[in-house]
């Protein structure tokens, strides 16, 4: 009997996943869509992007001096990723505190990781694009986006590391004749902070990323000239800002689990 | 420690003692410390950062929400602006939402699609960039690069790009979200089967096994769970970058969602967010319940 | 119960676990507050001493724990440095500004536990019984008249148990200090009391000075006679 009903029970399961697909496929209405003439098209244009990059994008000499555009571009989306990973670092430390369980209690706990998942779920660009309307067009706007978005991440992340304190510590630092700022800073801190400092250049791995995509919808950094790029079909520049973004990302990955490595 | 650094008159105070700080880890602590502090003010000058913009931004943004919401606009006869709950207009934001049930669904078919193809395409490239089971190192080496360079491509910008190759259209928001799977999928299957247990492998390796049946046999069962675990993981952040993907013309929601900013409709945004919102919650939900049975 | 402790005794206090030992010895620092009756020093009632009074308090009772109770991530010379707290005005130790005066005898109470050349270690590097060195040289930085200290040797092995031991016993005998410890191991109590005090479920059983103690004491402390596990066994030396 059990037997039979594990069997139907997988049967059910594999039908309904095989249903899902269907529904997925059918519906997407790729019928219309012409795949071979559209990867040729799109195979043309990788070659231009590959063969003939627009090498002046990235230095350029004229009478005024040398400018690298690129390298301002990228220059301005890491200073953006700084900034807005250092708010979002900051301002995650409270939150981190009053969602960690043996600090906020168990319910204080559930309200405050229910406020950090909120922003998490909310998708970063949506957020950007109501920011932009708020301060305007420029890296501003993208620095408030990742200083807000990184919130919900950190905060849950400084709120785990909050629940692993050693409290025994305290009661060291209260028989010391520690008054409770003094036991937090020689007690609590020193736990917290390396972990706090190592989760936030993880964050800012991922605000590098961000911050190109941000300036897709107008927030600053690579992304705009990217986006500038692709709508006047300019595949030659769009392979230099391409290279540019893979080499800062890869660079930036690299030193960031470098000095994850040194700092835990 | 730096705090603890002497003057250097007290450089005797350590003497001695291994590690301790010299007059230079002071002199080099405040030098970093300097630098960090000019690195964080030219960033903060160079992204326009502001507290007096921030500080005008906030009722451009209160601004911003009630027109989000089925307030009526009323100007005042002495010139002022009032702003009044409307019925009427609740009504009409809750009529829109049928209309963003099509390209909703249509966010939800890239995400299922995308998370499937990516995680198939993963395996073969997980198992070349595992050190376990690869006997030549550039070939090991080329699959773990052509992982992490492909890794290094924002979603977004990938999406952007292939739009723009490919046409505008759920064709390019697909692959661009198939890649990103696999690129995700792809990192984590290479570091379960790094992690598994090699005596399940030697075993096979001893019967006489051949490449494929060892790894059928003493790799598949170890890390077939968590794989799955991973493919739900995958399809629920696919999820949250599909929604998205139409902001740069590769279908879905986020196309209606720009179109009604465009628009200035914010009322209608305002619910196109909170369905977005909630289908991520929603999906968060059921896959991270359905990852802990697994696992 | 009624206990009175004169200056520069070594006590020794010992009970199964849950006899009352870590309660007792808590409620002198008030990390347990006491739900009633008085403990004097100097005929003063420490049970009613205000929060800067009883900080003020603290400062003159350092204590040592089971488990060290060091910040791991912190240098040891910061960890014994934490035993100035007391002492420190709470700008000037946020900002680490510790005068010379307190660095050199942090130093010097390193020197006493032969830790020295650890102060710039990592706390965590360092084995379990020079952790509790540390947390030695901690409480003696409060410069202290008593020291508490909590069952110091139940998470180290036999050999370094008896070290810790003589160590504590030593530097207390040159500095005169009073000393309550909590053991339940009979053998190292016996070795280096000079008055021990049995509880048995809150109430002393025994009180006197260790040429008194017989079997018989123990039997009645632990209520049943004595086996093997009660013994710490001798450390090589």
């Amino acid at each position: 009997m059990s037997a039979l009903a594990r069997r139907s029970g997988t049967l059910v399961a594999a039908l309904a996943l095989v249903a899902l697909y269907v529904w997925a496929i059918v519906g997407l209405e790729l019928r219309g869509v012409n795949l071979a003439e559209r990867w040729h098209q799109a195979a043309a244009i990788f070659r231009i992007m590959v063969t003939e990059p627009e090498w002046t994008y990235l230095w350029k000499c004229g009478s005024a001096g040398c400018v690298s555009e690129l390298g301002q571009k990228i220059l301005e989306t890491l200073q953006m990723a700084l900034v807005g990973t250092t708010i979002g670092a900051v301002l995650a430390v409270p939150f981190g505190f009053l969602a960690a369980r043996n600090v906020a209690g168990v319910r204080g706990s559930r309200a405050g990781k229910f406020i950090l998942n909120a922003i998490r779920a909310f998708p970063e660009v949506v957020l950007a694009l109501m920011l932009l309307k708020a301060v305007g067009l420029g890296p501003f706007a993208g620095v408030l986006t990742m200083g807000i978005h990184s919130i919900g991440m950190l905060g849950k992340l400084y709120a785990e590391v909050v629940e692993g304190i050693d409290r025994d510590v305290l009661e060291a630092m209260a028989a010391c004749g520690a008054n409770r700022s003094q036991a937090i800073a020689f007690g609590i801190l020193p736990q917290v902070l390396p972990e706090f400092a190592s989760f936030a250049i993880y964050r800012f791995e991922i605000n590098v990323r961000a911050a190109a995509i941000l300036g897709m919808v107008g927030a600053g950094g690579i992304g705009t000239p990217l986006i500038f790029a692709v709508n006047n079909r300019d595949w030659g520049r769009i392979g230099v800002i391409l290279l540019g973004i893979i080499v800062v990302v890869a660079a930036v990955d690299a030193v960031s689990s470098y000095l994850r490595r040194k700092l835990v | 420690m730096s705090r603890l650094a002497p003057r250097a008159p007290d450089r005797g105070l350590f003497a001695g003692i291994p590690g301790a700080p010299t007059p230079w880890t002071r002199v080099r602590n405040l030098a970093i410390g300097a630098l960090l502090v000019a690195l964080y003010l030219w960033s903060a000058q160079a992204t326009d950062f502001s507290l007096g913009r921030l500080a005008r931004g906030v009722p451009e943004m209160g601004n911003l929400l009630i027109r989000m919401l089925p307030f009526e606009r009323v100007d005042l006869p002495g010139g002022g602006v009032a702003w009044r709950w409307s019925n009427e207009l609740l009504r009409q934001q809750i009529a829109f939402l049928p209309t963003v049930w099509a390209p909703l669904m249509e966010t939800l078919r890239i995400a299922i699609v995308s998370a499937t193809l990516g995680s198939l395409l993963a395996v073969p490239v997980a198992l070349l960039a595992s050190r376990n089971l690869v006997r030549y190192p550039w070939l090991y080496w080329l699959a773990r690069g052509f992982m992490n360079l492909l890794r290094t491509i924002p979603d977004l910008v990938l999406a952007a790009v292939l739009a723009g190759a490919f046409g505008v259209g759920v064709l390019p928001g697909i692959l661009a979200v198939t890649i990103f799977s696999f690129t995700v999928v792809a990192k984590l299957l290479s570091e379960s089967i790094e992690a598994i247990d090699p005596g399940p492998l030697e075993a096979m390796r001893a019967v006489g096994a051949n490449r494929l049946q060892a790894i059928a046999f003493g790799v598949v069962p170890q890390v077939l769970p968590q794989y799955i675990a991973y493919v739900l993981y995958v399809f629920e952040i696919d999820v949250r970058a599909s929604t998205v993907l139409g902001l740069v013309g590769a279908g879905g929601i986020g196309f209606t969602l720009q179109t009604s900013l465009r628009l200035l409709n914010y009322r209608a945004a305002f619910m196109i967010i909170l369905v977005i919102l909630a289908v991520v919650v929603l999906i968060d939900t059921i896959s991270s319940r359905l990852r802990e049975r697994l696992i | 119960m009624n206990l009175t402790i004169p200056d520069g005794q070594f006590v020794v206090i010992v009970g199964l676990s849950g006899a009352g030992k870590s309660t007792l010895l808590r409620c002198i620092n008030r990390l347990v507050e006491p739900t009633e009756g008085q403990i004097l020093a100097d005929g003063v009632d420490i049970t009613r001493l205000g929060e800067a009074e009883l900080r003020a308090w603290r400062t003159k009772v350092g204590m040592i724990f089971q488990n060290f109770n060091l910040v791991n991530r912190s240098t040891v010379l910061r960890n014994v440095l934490a035993g100035r707290l007391g002492h420190t005005g709470t700008l000037r130790s946020l900002l680490g500004l510790f005068p010379r005066s307190d660095v050199e005898l942090a130093l010097r109470c390193l020197e006493r536990v032969q830790l020295r050349d650890k102060a710039f270690s990592r706390a965590d590097q360092l084995s379990g019984g020079q952790k509790q060195r540390v947390a030695i040289a901690r409480a003696l930085c409060q410069e202290p008249k008593i020291l508490l200290a909590d069952e110091p040797v139940a998470s180290l092995d036999p050999p370094t148990s008896h070290l810790i031991m003589q160590d504590l016993k030593r530097i207390c005998r040159e500095d005169g200090l009073t000393v309550l410890v909590n053991l339940h191991f009979i053998d190292l109590a016996v070795e280096y009391a000079d008055r021990i005090i049995g509880l048995r479920a809150g109430e002393v059983v025994f009180d006197g000075p260790v040429s008194d103690v017989t079997e018989k004491t123990f039997e009645e402390i632990y209520g049943c006679s004595i086996r093997p596990d009660d013994f710490r066994g001798r450390g090589d030396r």
